[in-house]
């Protein structure tokens, strides 16, 4: 049965505050020769990929967001555009308490690039669209974002003098050293680039996330997935090994819950 | 809005038969003809041979709220695993509405199988004399499900009462 929308959002903003993630990815890109830096304010949330309905819930009831599977064991949802997350952020920040000053800081780049960019390009294609104070605020604020509000610690990405030295070359336009190779997609063959530094102990390669999951769903449906029977309607489906259950299993979120509420139990003694 | 769907246990002789809610409630197997779920009238253990309780007659009920569209599929199923200890067995046989009997005593275990055959996985149907498609409310539906326990001399008593096992009732609805 469907829960209200308040009891939802007050559902949904404890579920924010404990898996959710607000923050402003900095993209630092060479195109054509001319280095360029982008600033995007997102918030995600990501789950396993049996709780993929959950994410999937919160795109229905809030309209806002698509949910993408990442590997064949995650499924992210994420704000797709600012647009999409200054709406998120606004339904969300009265129910959130532990997330709020980060989902704030978001909101304020989110101001910041209004004013000043088009699609949060600071510097497209060379041209200035973002003077360089705004710009060193928002990476002041994407890398605030991600520190530790105890330790102070940066959790993941770039460090922020990394981002602030690597802003001032954008900025006085000097070049990035790539140290990039050129290697094929395992999956399409395609020839793309990549840092030498990140090729260290893989060996698969993948030129798109397309490319990664077809890959993905190819080899984990024959080599990891086994053939299940929904409980409900007796549908055989296919299911990762490790996420088949001893019990009940179920083809979709509709059958377990139509399973799940057409039951009625007596004990005997 | 879901149907309310109850489970009613019925007692008495044929004509003047009467229901009890058992929804989320215990079903007491027992030497007498009653719902009361309590100690009295218990089943002993037998000497030789076995012996079985009075049969529980159950059928599903449609309350005070009825299905949007219809109720579909009635079925009865366990988990699958007797708990009730050595010596101790529960058997099922379904039977059309209207051939409701007075609840009596088995003579054997013949007529039924072993409720714990039947697993969400492969269920009893309860539409096989009552065929649905089910609506309206305040209205029985679906076949009767007899129910009754049988010892057996290698029981080990007492125990009063057994533990308990789950019975379920599930549909479709739509």
């Amino acid at each position: 049965m469907l829960i209200d929308m308040n009891h939802y959002l007050t559902w949904l903003g404890g579920f924010v505050d404990g898996e959710g993630c607000f923050s402003v990815h900095t993209n630092f890109r060479t195109y054509k020769g001319r280095n360029s830096v982008t600033f995007s304010p997102i918030a995600n949330v990501t789950q396993h990929i049996a709780r993929k309905h959950i994410l999937e819930e919160i795109t229905e009831r809030l309209n806002v967001g698509t949910v993408y599977t990442r590997t064949c064991h995650a499924s992210v949802f994420q704000t797709t555009s600012r647009a999409e997350t200054r709406r998120y952020i606004e339904i969300i920040l009265p129910y959130l308490r532990l997330k709020t000053p980060a989902a704030k800081e978001v909101l304020r780049a989110l101001d910041l690039l209004d004013r000043c960019s088009r699609d949060g390009v600071a510097m497209c294609k060379g041209e200035r669209v973002i003077d360089v104070i705004t710009a060193t605020e928002l990476v002041e604020m994407s890398a605030s974002i991600n520190e530790s509000p105890i330790t102070g610690e940066r959790l993941n990405g770039a460090s922020r003098n990394e981002m602030l030295r690597r802003l001032k070359q954008v900025y006085e336009q000097e070049a990035i050293p790539t140290n990039r190779i050129e290697i094929s997609c395992t999956q399409c063959g395609n020839l793309f680039e990549r840092y030498f530094s990140s090729i260290n102990g893989n060996r698969q390669f993948f030129c798109s996330k397309d490319c990664t999951d077809n890959w993905a769903r190819k080899t984990y449906s024959t080599r990891f997935k086994v053939d299940v029977i929904c409980a409900r309607c007796n549908t055989t489906f296919k299911r990762i090994k490790s996420d088949v259950k001893p019990g009940n299993n179920f083809c979709t979120t509709s059958c377990a819950n139509r399973f799940h509420a057409n039951q009625k139990k007596i004990l005997a003694s | 809005m879901a149907a309310t769907v109850l489970i009613y246990e019925w007692n008495g002789a044929s004509g003047v038969q009467a229901s009890t809610d058992k929804t989320s409630g215990t079903l007491r197997y027992k030497n007498a003809d009653n719902a009361t779920v309590d100690a009295n009238n218990p089943l002993v253990k037998p000497t030789s041979g076995n012996n079985r309780s009075y049969e529980k007659w159950t059928r599903l009920h449609i309350g005070g709220t009825g299905p949007t569209g219809s109720i579909t599929a009635p079925k009865f199923y366990t988990d699958g695993s007797n708990s009730y200890g050595t010596g101790i067995s529960a058997y099922i046989l379904t039977t059309n509405p209207g051939s409701y009997a007075t609840p009596a005593v088995p003579a054997n275990d013949a007529s039924g199988t072993d409720q714990f055959s039947y697993t969400s996985a492969s269920p009893k149907a309860l539409d096989v004399a009552n065929a649905g498609p089910f609506s309206g409310t305040n209205t029985d539906f679906g076949d009767y499900a007899v129910l009754w326990m049988t010892l057996a001399t290698t029981v080990s008593a007492p125990q009063n009462p057994t533990s308990s096992e789950t019975l379920t009732f599930a549909y479709d609805e739509s």
